[in-house]
């Protein structure tokens, strides 16, 4: 799954809180060309995206509803074609609370909330480098 | 008179005693030793009496030998009397503590045990009945592992078999357990050894009570924590976020990028403080509070208000909202902000909770009140989380957002404004329908 190093990442943001997503979209704008964001406030849209069209990953907010993250994410992990996508969740809550939803699953990281653009960054650089938690 | 003679008289005279004191204890029931004790100490005295008359009297001096032998032994007597005595007071003391204990271990809200070295049953008293559905003979001769899954069964006569050999009693074990009925109970059990004259372990008693009320109490309260804990902190965490926006603004000059981060922080301020009233609102009992005026409010206006809120949402999903207000329904007079708060509730709650299809808010004028009606084509509420709806901090699901107080608060003002409030679903992914009711006043 090589890219070339200037070949745009794709990424899904599913947050159903529109401040959050605000905040992302105004983080992304200033990476400008190295990444092409979408953001859907609802988990099932965000599964109807995935499966349409290609994304390099996804950042996940956990508590949602009616369809909460940890379902989505379950469901991702599920699917032969999407268990690969990296996925990164940011949330409130501690890892240590979802550690029995995140157990196993390959391809995935945390961060929790308030994070700051360079720690988001780094993470998404590590993923893009192959390197996970 | 002759000095032996007074130590004879005083030696008959306390025999005389001894056996009256017998007699008088012998009023209540004796062991049958007892009447050979009497006997004997009667037939000793009896003839160490006669001997001393006879000899006194000066008719014969013959029987001095009986005389000594009688009197010799005499002491012997009184001792087996005090014996007697002494055994008697010791049995009715166990009798009154057997008592004690019986009466105690029957009436006591716990169940007691004992259990040999091996774990088995030797002692239940009848409150296994309670906590286990079983009835005592079910229960006596197996061990408490018999009545546990097998994975507890093994890891609690692990933790038993340790504590016989350490000899040590053992305070506060949990343990889960299965009744008669097929139900889990969750028991807390003490116990200490009993140990037998080599000092050996030969078995052990305690109680046990059933915490299954306290362990499910304990956590719904940490469940409840955590989700208020959640839910005030994901704004907070947000705005700190925007600060972070508003910095950048700062250092490159961007006042399109400060607003947008003030504006953030500042709403998401706005909504922790909301949150924490509303749970300060539910939580604090009689919390007396200044209560607004009633004033005259346009429904259709409220109602457009809240749409226009919620646009974002309602054109992602492709919802179609209906609004049939007519004018002779349009007009309420009550408190501005609670119906406000009231249809935002309700309306929020059917544009969170619709996928696809409709949401329809209607009012109708009726006698004496006027009845609005928020419908929905969401995913509906099963028959029975129905009941649940307007129960404090309940939310369907523990992983949903928020604290589970919209409808809890929907109620209170509704019943403030002395009207009711009915929440009625076909089903799960049937929709819902909300129906609150306000008296109409001039």
């Amino acid at each position: 799954m090589a890219s070339a190093k200037n070949e745009k990442k794709r990424i899904l943001i599913v947050e159903d809180d529109e401040d959050m997503r605000e905040i992302y979209r105004e983080m992304f704008e200033n990476k400008g060309s190295k990444y092409e964001i979408e953001t859907v406030m609802d988990a099932r849209l965000g599964f109807k995206k995935l499966v349409e069209s290609k994304f390099d990953f996804v950042i996940l907010d956990i508590i949602m509803e009616p369809m909460s993250g940890d379902t989505f994410f379950a469901t991702m992990k599920g699917s032969e074609e999407l268990k690969d996508v990296p996925v990164i969740i940011v949330s409130v809550l501690d890892p240590e609370d979802l550690e029995w939803q995140i157990k196993g699953a390959k391809k995935i990281d945390f961060l929790r909330k308030p994070v700051t653009e360079e720690q988001l960054f780094e993470k998404i650089e590590n993923f893009t480098a192959g390197k996970e938690t | 008179m002759h000095p032996v003679a007074i130590f004879d008289f005083v030696t008959f005279l306390a025999s005389l005693a001894a056996l009256a004191i017998l007699l008088i204890g012998w009023k209540r029931a004796f062991q049958n030793e007892t009447k050979f004790v009497f006997a004997g100490t009667l037939i000793f005295t009896f003839l160490y009496g006669l001997c001393l008359f006879l000899e006194w009297s000066g008719i014969t001096k013959a029987l001095e030998t009986l005389e000594d032998l009688t009197g010799a032994l005499l002491p012997m007597w009184w001792a087996f009397i005090l014996y007697a005595l002494l055994r008697e007071v010791a049995e009715k003391e166990l009798l009154t503590s057997e008592q004690k204990f019986k009466d105690l271990t029957e009436t006591t809200s716990d169940w007691i045990w004992e259990v040999n070295a091996e774990g088995v049953y030797t002692y239940v008293n009848p409150k296994v009945e309670d906590l286990l559905g079983y009835e005592v003979s079910e229960v006596m001769g197996k061990t408490p592992f018999d009545f546990m899954s097998e994975d507890e069964g093994k890891r609690i006569s692990r933790f038993f078999k340790e504590r016989v050999l350490r000899k040590e009693p053992f305070f506060g074990l949990e343990n889960e357990c299965i009744c008669k009925d097929g139900r889990e109970v969750i028991l807390e059990t003490s116990g200490i050894p009993i140990f037998d004259e080599q000092g050996q372990v030969c078995g052990y008693r305690g109680i046990d009570r059933d915490i299954t009320e306290r362990k499910k109490i304990e956590q719904m309260k940490d469940n409840l924590v955590r989700d208020v804990s959640h839910t005030l902190k994901s704004p907070l965490a947000t705005a700190k976020m925007a600060c972070d926006m508003t910095k950048k603004g700062i250092e490159s000059n961007d006042m399109e990028r400060i607003k947008s981060g003030q504006n953030i922080v500042v709403n998401n301020i706005k909504r922790s403080i909301h949150d924490i009233e509303s749970i300060l609102k539910v939580s604090i009992v009689g919390e007396r509070k200044k209560i607004a005026e009633k004033e005259e409010l346009s429904l259709s206006a409220i109602v457009n208000g809240i749409i226009e809120d919620l646009k974002d949402s309602i054109d992602e999903k492709h919802l179609d909202v209906k609004v049939n207000i007519p004018e002779d329904a349009d007009k309420l007079y009550a408190r501005r902000g609670e119906v406000m708060t009231l249809l935002n509730n309700l309306i929020d709650n059917s544009v969170k909770f619709t996928e696809k299809g409709n949401i329809s808010i209607a009012v109708e004028p009726k006698k004496n009140e006027i009845e609005i009606r928020v419908e929905d084509t969401g995913c509906g509420i099963s028959p029975e989380s129905v009941g649940k709806v307007f129960e404090k901090f309940y939310k369907r699901h523990a992983a949903l957002p928020g604290m589970g107080l919209g409808l809890t608060i929907c109620k209170e003002i509704v019943e403030r404004h002395n009207g009711k409030i009915e929440v009625t679903s076909k089903g799960e992914g049937k929709g819902a329908t909300v129906i609150v009711r306000l008296p109409r006043l001039q």
